[in-house]
């Protein structure tokens, strides 16, 4: 699988094999070597300190730790992009609001409820899809709407 | 494939609340079918044993191979029925695994009524043998019935998926190479006779087991004739004598372990290869499934978040992510398998549709096995929607659905209704497995709707008349609807009635669709064909 290896901030395109061994060789030729708590690079070595959390892996090595991060190349690359998810909430059916849980200036995380909507009986949440502030509510509680009706905002940055 | 990224936020008010009931749910399914089980009158339990027989739970854990899972079908078959006095519909089903090879086992519970049929079980029974003619699945009768329940004979003898039905299907199984075994344990009287007669094998046990036509006291009656069990269908007479029966056993153990012999020793039929992989554990815990299936019915969620806890490393391909939103469509694999899934996120629209249909038909030319999770209310209504030709979008997807050739799995996971639940391979579908989530509904239309159409037809009648009624009468009329419409919709009735083939815990979902996968891949999957698409 080909995707990106993510170290402190920074993305560079990476492969893994299907059974490699934990070693491999530098543009130079020297031979790069890793045990659970060494890194051995030609003749030199260097002890490692490793933390898993999640998706993370901190590496604790010469004095600074880095943050080492695997992610696949589609979600790299939509993110790259600025794919993400825009500024729009839309209306995924006609209906009407029941709630209205952030006002224009609200602050939200992505996936916060910005409000809910009933349509054919159905109650919908519908989510921020990026963190930020909402720049508008179009319909208040009980207005109706058709689909894809622009429901509400976010401020764009 | 990716891995799904959750939303969810398990410190959520409503994650905690939806744990809470969706937990008091699985408490009370687990108490279900543990009394379905277990739970008998003192007096069949000292009759079983008077008679040296073996409890059929017991029957069937020394019939698998050790150490074997066993999914158990249609555990709460009428749960419903008979005042709650026949559990399970006095059938045990299911598919497991005996002398290596995959089977389904058919076996009559003597626990309950002395094994009668009553008209759910034998809509069990022919289940239970078109599950093996669908998946090419190898039989094992365990024969204790007293026979058809004459008082309700109407419902259960001369319709087309009555009794008879049963036989039928043991001689497409045989004609289609499928094997079948036959433990007599009990009498096999009148049709039940055939059971025995059409497996390819048979093994009775001596001193309980019988076979015939007519029992003594019948044969006595018709004839005059004065006869006892063992010289009139006992096991040293059919296996000696006429040949009805293949083996004697000195004992329902012996009588086990021979069948366990039979089966080991027939030679493997070849599966279906289709894609597979080494299997991996969701990223995310099953167990959370229960804050994310919403406690009110009337609540939206995202089956991403299902899917991130049934499939294999939380890992999906989404098929036109942004296109008709409301069916998410993609690949994933359950234990390795992989499949197509097909999940509601909302009504179906036109695009919804022409989008499932797309996918099922990309599906069938892969040679992909498609998994359809329900949460339907029904497709959109409304003038611009018929305009824009919405039911034809649905036909569209009905005959792929209906078309598709290789094996269909459904759960009811929330809702399924209308016209969605045809369009979502709803039972009439013929899926080869469909079970439901315990909080689930199915319906015509939802108890609210039917309250309120009714209501409104009540209402016009009554103004015609000249009258109207006050908000009291209103209600007077649409509770009871309401009522009447939850009691019918709910997986309780759904899987008493076995519009299902049982009702399946949200974290037991994962494994039993492994199992059901395997089963299916047991019968080759024909090229893909369709009828005619409406443009």
């Amino acid at each position: 699988m080909t995707g990106f290896v993510i170290i402190d901030g920074v993305a560079h395109a990476a492969g893994l094999a299907g059974n490699a061994a934990l070693g491999f060789r530098l543009g130079d030729g020297r031979a790069v070597a890793m045990t659970a708590d060494t890194v051995q690079v030609g003749a030199q070595s260097w002890p490692v300190v490793t933390a898993l959390d999640g998706d993370i892996l901190w590496v604790h090595i010469d004095g600074a730790a880095h943050r080492i991060e695997w992610r696949d190349a589609v979600s790299q690359l939509a993110d790259a992009a600025g794919d993400a998810g825009g500024d729009a909430m839309r209306a995924p059916m006609p209906g009407s609001v029941i709630t209205v849980n952030a006002e224009a200036g609200a602050a939200v995380a992505a996936g916060d409820v910005v409000l809910i909507i009933e349509s054919m009986k159905l109650e919908t949440a519908i989510r921020a899809p990026r963190a930020g502030v909402v720049a508008a509510v179009h319909f208040g509680v009980g207005a109706v709407f058709d689909r894809d009706a622009m429901l509400a905002e976010l401020a764009a940055d | 494939m990716r891995r799904i990224e959750t939303r969810i936020d398990r410190r959520s008010a409503d994650f905690v609340a939806n744990s809470a009931a969706n937990r008091a749910i699985a408490a009370d399914l687990a108490e279900r079918q543990r009394a379905a089980r277990h739970d008998r009158p003192q007096r069949d339990r000292d009759r079983l044993a008077r008679q040296g027989k073996m409890f059929v739970r017991d029957r069937i854990e020394a019939l698998l191979d050790p150490g074997t899972p066993f999914l158990e079908l249609s555990t709460l078959a009428a749960n419903r029925a008979y005042g709650g006095e026949v559990p399970g519909a006095g059938q045990v089903s299911g598919i497991g695994i005996v002398g290596g090879k995959e089977v389904i086992i058919h076996a009559d519970d003597a626990s309950v009524k002395g094994g009668a049929w009553y008209p759910l079980s034998v809509k069990k029974i022919v289940r239970t043998l078109d599950i093996a003619i669908e998946n090419r699945l190898p039989v094992i009768h365990l024969c204790d019935s007293a026979g058809g329940f004459l008082p309700l004979q109407a419902d259960l003898f001369p319709d087309r998926y009555h009794a008879g039905r049963i036989f039928r299907n043991q001689s497409i199984l045989s004609k289609m190479g499928v094997p079948q075994v036959a433990l007599v344990l009990g009498h096999c009287t009148a049709g039940g006779a055939y059971i025995p007669a059409l497996s390819d094998y048979s093994v009775i046990v001596k001193g309980s087991g019988a076979i015939f036509l007519g029992g003594p006291p019948l044969v006595k009656a018709a004839t005059g004739e004065i006869v006892g069990v063992e010289e009139l269908g006992g096991a040293a007479m059919h296996t000696s004598v006429s040949g009805v029966a293949d083996y004697p056993a000195a004992s329902e153990a012996h009588g086990l372990a021979i069948t366990r012999e039979i089966m080991a020793a027939l030679s493997p039929a070849p599966k279906t290869v289709i894609d597979w992989q080494p299997a991996e554990p969701p990223h995310y815990d099953p167990e959370e499934l229960f804050g994310i299936v919403p406690r009110d019915h009337r609540s939206q969620f995202d089956m991403h978040e299902v899917i991130a806890r049934l499939v294999d490393g939380s890992r999906f391909h989404a098929y036109q992510p942004a296109y008709g939103p409301t069916l998410v469509c993609g690949f994933a694999r359950i234990h390795g398998y992989k499949i197509g899934i097909l999940a509601n996120n909302g009504v179906l629209f036109s695009d919804s549709a022409l989008k499932g249909t797309h996918f099922i038909q990309l599906c069938d030319k892969d040679r992909t096995p498609l998994l359809f999770l329900q949460n339907i209310t029904g497709f959109m209504v409304g003038q611009a929607y018929e305009r824009g030709g919405i039911t034809k979008d649905g036909a569209k997807m009905i005959m792929a659905v209906s078309g598709a050739s290789v094996p269909k799995f459904t759960i009811n996971a929330n809702a399924s209704f209308g016209a969605g639940t045809y369009g979502m391979s709803g039972r009439a579908f013929d899926s080869r497995f469909m079970f439901s989530w315990p909080q689930s509904q199915v319906g015509v239309m939802g108890a609210e709707q039917a309250a309120d159409v009714l209501s409104e037809v009540k209402i016009r009648q009554l103004q015609r008349e000249g009258r109207t009624l006050s908000p009291a009468e209103i209600a007077a009329i649409r509770d009871p609807v309401i009522a009447d419409y939850r009691d019918q919709a709910s997986a309780w009735h759904a899987t008493s009635e076995l519009w299902d083939d049982g009702v399946l815990g949200l974290t037991d979902t994962r494994n039993a669709l492994g199992i059901c996968i395997s089963a299916a891949l047991n019968a080759p999957i024909a090229d893909p064909h369709y009828g005619v698409f409406r443009m």
